[in-house]
Order: C-alpha cells, then structure tokens, then sequence
C-alpha cells in the first residue's frame, strides 16, 4: 500500500485524560478515508496533532514518509498538509475572495519590501490570485459571495469557505473535520459532490464525519476511533458488519 | 552579619508595601479578568487622602482607614460609572479604561495638592534593634497593620458569604450565577476592597517614602511582579510572593546596584509570564 | 499665535509617526502595545547620543530608526505566545523598565539631567526655523503615511488583518504568524523611533521624564479615535489629541485661577477622561439582564 499518512505509535494525554491511546492507521494515497468514533473519541485531537496544531506525547506522524510530528502548523501546511475546522474559522470582516487570496504562498506582495517598490508586479500578481480564487469560489458554488463579508454567509456557506480555503493551496491531503455537520441536507449534497471533485482532482481526503450515510457513501476506506485508539479499519462494509464497531458506536440508535 | 539583618528588614518593609495593593490586583484579575493598571493611582489617592484627613488632625492610624474607605468609594464610582458598560467586551476595554483611569486620578491628585513632597506627620522615633534587627516603630507598626488587614481579607474570602461568592465568581462565573451568585454585586464588592487595599498600601509605601503624585506609579512594576508571581487571584499567593520578591531584591542589593530593584521586578515579572505558556488551541475533542 | 499653532502642528507630526506604528501594531494586526513610549524613547535617545558623537543627522535618524526597531523585535520575540492581557501588562511594564534605564544610567544617558544641545536640521532657505522644521515633519509624516496605506491595502495587509481576526487560520494556510506579528511589532517599533528623534531634534534636549506614560497613552487615544486600523483615521486622531493637549496650553494665559501645575494636570485629567469616554464609546456593550 502506497500510505500518504503513516501514524504510529501515537500517544497523547491531557491531564487525566488520555485523548490518544496508541494509536495507529495509515492512510492510502489517492483515497477518501473516514475517520469515525464517539463524541470523545480523540478524533480532532489526533487533527490537531497531525497539523501541527498540538504535539503528541510520544509516537510518530509520517506524511508522505517524512517525520511532522512536532512541527509547527505552517510548517506542516507549507508540506501540502491542509486541514479545514469543525467550527468553521472564516476571517469575518475579510471578504471571501480575500479569505481565499490570502493563501497563496510565496506571495511577493506579502513580504514588507514589496510595499516600497513599484506595485506593477504585485498588481500582477493580486489579478492571477484573484482569478485562482474565483476559480474554486466556482468550484464550490460560491462565486456570487465572492465580495460578500465571510461574516453574512450562512451555516453551510462558511463550512464551504473552508473547503475553499483548503482546496485553495492545492494540498496533496486534505483533513476535513466534520464537513457536513449542521448542514442542511440539500446543501449536503453539493458538500459530497465537491468532495468528489476535490478527490477526483487527485487529492487524498481524511475525514472526520458523523453523518453515516455521507461516510458509507464517500469513502473507500474507515477508521474507527474509540478512547483514542483505533479497534477497527476496513470497507464501509466491513465496517457496518464488525461487532466491535456496533458494540462501540453503531450499536446506538442510528443504526 | 549586621548587614543581612538590614536587608531582611527592608525585604520585610517592601513585602508589606507590596502586599495589599498585589492582593487588589489579584482579586480584580481573578473575578474582572483584567489587569488593572489604576491600583497605583489609588494608592496615591489613599495616602493623599489620609495626608488631608490628618489636617483634621486625626492620628494616622484613625485617617489611613477613613481614607482608605474613601478610595473604596471613588474605585466604586468609576467602575459603576464607566468599567460596567465594558463589562462583557473581553480584557481589552477595561484594560485601556484603568490606564486612561491612571492618568485622571494621577493628575487629579497633582491639580489638588501640587507637585511638592509632603510628608505625613509622623515624629522621628529611635528604631529598636533586636538581635540586630533594626526596625523604626513606624515600620513595626505598619507591617503589622498589614498582616491584620491581609488576615481579615483572607478569613474574609474564607467564611463569609460574600467571600465564597468572590471565590465561586472567580473559579467558574457561570456556575457561579446559576447558584444564586449576583455579579453586580461581586464586582462591585471586589472593586470596593480593591481600593481600600490600595489606599492602605498607599500610606504604608508613604509612610516609608515620602508623597509625591509619582507615589503609586513608581511600583507599578514590582506591583505586578508580585501578582502575577503570586499567580494573578489568590490573595495568600500575593502575600508569599511580596516576600520572595521583597527578599530577591533586597538581597540582590549584594551583587546588583540600587537601581536595578525595579528592572530586577521586571525581569521576574517578563520570565513568570513566558514560563506559562499559552498554546494556540485549546485541548481536547 | 501661529508660533502656537506651528508648535501645535509640529507636536501632531511627532506624535503621528507614533500613532501610525501602534496602528500598525494594534490597528492592523491587533498586538496591544501599551508602551508605545519605549520606542518613542528609545529613538530619542539612540538620536542624541548619535548626533553627540559626530554622526550626520540622517544617519543618527537612521540609526535611531534601526535601533528603536530593533527593540521592538527583542519585545516581539520574547512575547509571541503572550495572550492580549499578558502583553498589556509586558508591554507597559517594558516601557517603566527602557524609563527607568535612562534614569539610572548616568554614563549613557546624563541620568535625570538627560541630553542637551541635540541638534536640528538646518532650515529650509526662506523660512523660519519652526515652519521648516513643520515642513521637514511633515514631508517624512507623509512618507510614513503612505507606507502604512500601502501596508494595509498589499497582500501583506492582508495577512496581518488576518492574524488580527484569527491567527490560527493563516498558521494554517502555512504562514508562520510569528515572523509576520514580529514585523509588524518591528515596524511600529521603528516609526515611534522617528518620532523620538524628531522629538529629540524638536526640543533640543531630552530627560527620562519626559517618556512617562503618557505619551502611550495619547496615541493610544490616537488610534482609538481614528477607526482602528486605518492610517488616515490614525492621523485625525492624533491631531485631535494634540489639538486636545497642546493647543490647551494657549488657555494659561486666559485662566488665571489655576496655576501652571494646575493647568497641566487638567489638560492631563481631561486627557485621561478623553480616552476613557472614547473606550466606552467605542466598547460598549448592551447590558445583560
């Protein structure tokens, strides 16, 4: 198996809590991965740790074989690493195109010494980024509140915006952390038609997901979280199936 | 060793200085969640007040808690005039608020009593010497004025109801509410005890020194060293840490020049900060 | 008459090159600075020894400049993780701290006698020793003010408008916010330094009491004023605050009921008040039930 993401050993404790236990999967390059569990379960903790936001107690993280466990978030990001929030984290008095040219990196623009001399270059510059930005603003169907604050977009419109942000650096992987939570379901569909552009584009998704129907539906692959600790990995349908998993997780009302 | 003997002494003296008015930094800071900058200027108050209460010819001792009641009174007027409508906006505000605070009351006390140095009328007195400790009775009797007072203020914290309301507002603020806690009226409580702390350390630092409007502004900085070395909302805390400052500075008199007390002050209060680190995310789920 | 309103304007200039850094500091990207006075010290300071030992006045600016700067990164780098409270108290605290440096060290910076005989720049032919300097301040208040415009509106403005709302996004998106936050700190730190040396230059002589804090406190009112994070606004501001304190000095020879003390400690009181006013005004919040 050709692993985007490689996580071993993985251990990572608040306190009295221990938020991962152990833990360790792989992800296959070019997949959609699920990442399922109970509320609790350490799910966006372990985001945090791979992005960089939170360093583990002990364990490795490899992306794409190269050790990131410990490094800073940008620095993460920069290897082509993104990750979207649960709570949507748009920038709410920057519009959404600028939400989105914000981005770029290696932005000429963005170093103080562009700011003394002559602007053609990063008027230049600012056009090919603004047309790049209007371009995955169409991808997810936000072209019309491309100069909108990202404060007045709704609900679903923000949890776009983050998509969008993510897409808008052409990551190799992408951790999405519940992107369709509080959602309405029409607009669900066009989050899961995204999702599969986005991977038919050639990116590799991991997904922390709540909605069973959107996870069977998208992914190849799960992962099941549990105190921290991975107690199962396999097909959707292997998944609904392990006794484990039902005991766990499935085994409430939903079903 | 006479020597050391004089610089515990003055470790004594600065602690019980500091103490108080570090004490009213900490409560703000524990139930208000900001720094208030403005502590410095109510101990010039106070002890400008208690100067004027003297004239009245009332003994020090009678003035300085009068005073100290007033202060509690003008503390509680701007808070209910002006920090109140901030209340839910987060530090900033009321951070930027107690520094314009600073500069009015500041200055309102160089318009009404002038720039000269004034002193209290306090007679010289021969200081004791025991054992080699060299104390003047002045000095005596304000450390222990100060102890009483930080008794009273942490048996008040323990065992009164307004204190465990303190407390409860200062640990969890919405639990705090849901038990029947009112806010108003512990913030307005803090803030009155607030004052009246500072103003005592004001007579006690002016006791020592001499009055000037600069009175409270120059130990700003040892001030908050003390709260936030004290961890910022524990009164006891406060207390422990003007000691250990008091002894660190006094005693760094050994190697270090006079001057360096204050930048000392500093550099303690810059590296307690940064040892408590602030992640960018808050853990868990 | 002029001569005070000259006077006037010339004091708005200094202190608009020191409005304008903490607006780069706080206005765009939200580091709270309170001691703003540091660096405005600092300048002065770096510019009078530099003059004193010989070196040209554009190049004393010049090192001013970099050396006010260079404190500003020394702060920003001490403090990166420092939560908004935390660096209000450092920051503060850091300018008694530079104050008190002055004060204390006699070999450096004449101690409480500070610096006299700081030269100024030669006058513009055909005019006046005060107007040319008015015309000297302001020609470099407007260069720094077309910096900071140019700031705002590059895609680096950006960036640090977006480390003001969340600086856990752009780490995100792969900019490490510490080098931009520490830039930013920088350059505000270096702008306050022109403002010291113009200072220094302005009033020919310079002591540790003249950097209390209330020169942190006028441009905080400054930026306040003017809507936070935009230079335009920055500079109304300022000038309304140097209007507010120093055209306040032409009344001690209308009032004379209150003597000279009494009257800069009310033009101070009103200041202090000013910038409480404005503060609720601009915080305030509904009361909750």
């Amino acid at each position: 198996m050709n692993a985007i993401l490689e996580i071993a050993g993985l251990n990572r404790r608040f306190g009295g809590l221990q938020a991962i236990d152990r833990c360790e999967f792989s992800v296959r390059k070019g997949s959609i991965t699920g990442l399922i569990g109970p509320n609790g379960a350490g799910k966006s903790t372990l985001f945090n740790i791979v992005s960089g936001f939170l360093k583990p107690d002990s364990g490795e993280v490899r992306f794409e074989g190269r050790r990131i466990d410990g490094m800073a978030p940008h620095a993460v990001a920069r290897l082509g690493l993104r990750r979207t929030f649960q709570i949507p984290r748009e920038l709410k008095r920057m519009s959404v195109l600028e939400n989105l040219m914000l981005v770029p990196e290696g932005q000429f623009g963005d170093r103080i010494l562009s700011v003394v001399l002559p602007d053609a270059r990063v008027r230049e510059e600012e056009r090919a980024n603004a047309a790049a930005a209007r371009e995955v603003l169409q991808m997810v169907g936000l072209e019309t509140k491309a100069d909108a604050p990202a404060a007045l977009l709704s609900g679903g419109q923000k949890k776009l915006l983050e998509l969008a942000r993510c897409l808008m650096s052409r990551p190799r992987l992408m951790l999405l952390d519940e992107p369709t939570a509080g959602v309405n379901p029409t607009l669900i569909r066009d989050l899961m038609d995204v999702m599969r552009q986005v991977h038919a584009s050639g990116i590799t998704l991991l997904i922390i997901e709540h909605n069973m129907n959107v996870v069977m539906e998208l992914c190849e692959r799960i992962v099941v979280l549990d105190r921290g600790h991975v107690i199962a990995a396999g097909t959707p349908s292997e998944i609904q199936e392990n006794r484990q998993v039902l005991d766990a997780y499935l085994g409430g009302a939903d079903a | 060793m006479f020597e050391l003997q004089i610089y515990f002494v003055s470790a004594l003296v600065s602690a019980a200085i500091w103490t108080l008015p570090a004490a009213a930094i900490s409560l703000i800071y524990g139930v208000l969640r900001y720094p208030n900058f403005a502590i410095t200027e109510f101990m010039t108050l106070g002890a400008y007040l208690a100067l004027f209460l003297c004239g009245f010819s009332f003994p020090l001792w009678f003035a300085a808690p009068l005073a100290a009641v007033l202060t509690g009174f003008v503390a509680l007027a701007f808070d209910q005039t002006l920090f109140r409508s901030v209340r839910r906006a987060g530090a900033l505000p009321p951070v930027l608020l107690s520094l314009g605070l600073m500069l009015f009351l500041q200055n309102a006390v160089r318009f009404l009593w002038g720039n000269d140095v004034l002193q209290y009328p306090i007679p010289l007195s021969r200081p004791f010497v025991i054992a080699g400790f060299v104390i003047t009775p002045t000095q005596a009797i304000m450390i222990v004025s100060v102890l009483v007072i930080l008794l009273l203020s942490i048996v008040g914290l323990r065992m009164t109801a307004f204190g465990r309301a303190v407390r409860a507002t200062s640990t969890n603020p919405e639990l705090a509410v849901v038990t029947g806690v009112r806010p108003e009226i512990v913030y307005g409580g803090v803030i009155f005890i607030s004052g009246f702390l500072a103003a005592i350390g004001g007579v006690a630092l002016a006791t020592e020194t001499t009055l000037t409007p600069l009175l409270g502004w120059r130990v700003l900085i040892p001030l908050f060293a003390v709260a936030i070395l004290g961890g910022l909302g524990s009164v006891i805390g406060a207390a422990y840490a003007a000691l250990l400052l008091g002894l660190v500075s006094e005693f760094s008199l050994l190697v270090l020049p006079a001057t360096y007390k204050t930048a000392l002050a500093f550099l303690v209060l810059a590296a307690v900060l940064l040892v408590r680190p602030t992640g960018l995310i808050r853990a868990g789920d | 008459m002029v001569a005070y309103l000259v006077a006037i304007l010339i004091f708005a200039m200094i202190y608009g090159f020191v409005a304008l850094g903490l607006n780069i500091q706080w206005g765009l990207t939200g580091l709270i600075n309170l001691g703003q006075v540091a660096f405005f010290a600092i300048g002065a300071y770096a510019f009078a020894l530099a003059t004193h030992a010989g070196m040209p006045l554009l190049a004393a600016l010049v090192l001013a400049t970099l050396v006010s700067g260079a404190f500003g990164g020394a702060v920003a780098l001490f403090t990166p993780r420092l939560r908004e409270d935390y660096l209000a108290i450092v920051t503060l605290g850091f300018s008694e701290f530079i104050r008190l440096i002055f004060l204390n060290e006699k070999w450096l910076a004449g101690g409480p006698d500070g610096i006299a005989a700081i030269p100024r720049p030669p006058t513009i032919p055909g005019l006046d020793t005060e107007t040319s300097f008015l015309v000297v301040s302001a020609a470099l208040v407007g260069l720094a003010f077309w910096f900071s415009q140019r700031l705002a509106r590059f895609p680096i403005g950006r960036t640090l408008r977006a480390i003001r709302e969340d600086e856990t996004v752009v780490a995100s998106v792969g900019k490490p916010t510490l080098a931009y936050k520490s830039q930013a700190f920088i350059l505000g730190a270096a702008l306050a330094g022109i403002g010291g040396a113009f200072f220094a230059s302005y009033l020919t002589y310079i002591s540790p009491d003249m950097f209390g804090p209330n020169v942190s406190i006028y441009v905080l009112a400054a930026v306040l004023l003017g809507t936070q994070g935009s230079s335009l606004g920055t500079l109304a501001g300022t000038a309304v605050v140097a209007a507010l304190l120093e055209g306040t000095r032409l009344l001690k020879d209308y009032i004379t009921i209150v003597d000279g003390v009494q009257l800069a400690a009310l033009r101070l009181m009103a200041l202090g008040l000013a910038l409480m006013v404005i503060v609720v005004i601009r915080y305030r919040t509904t009361r909750s039930p």
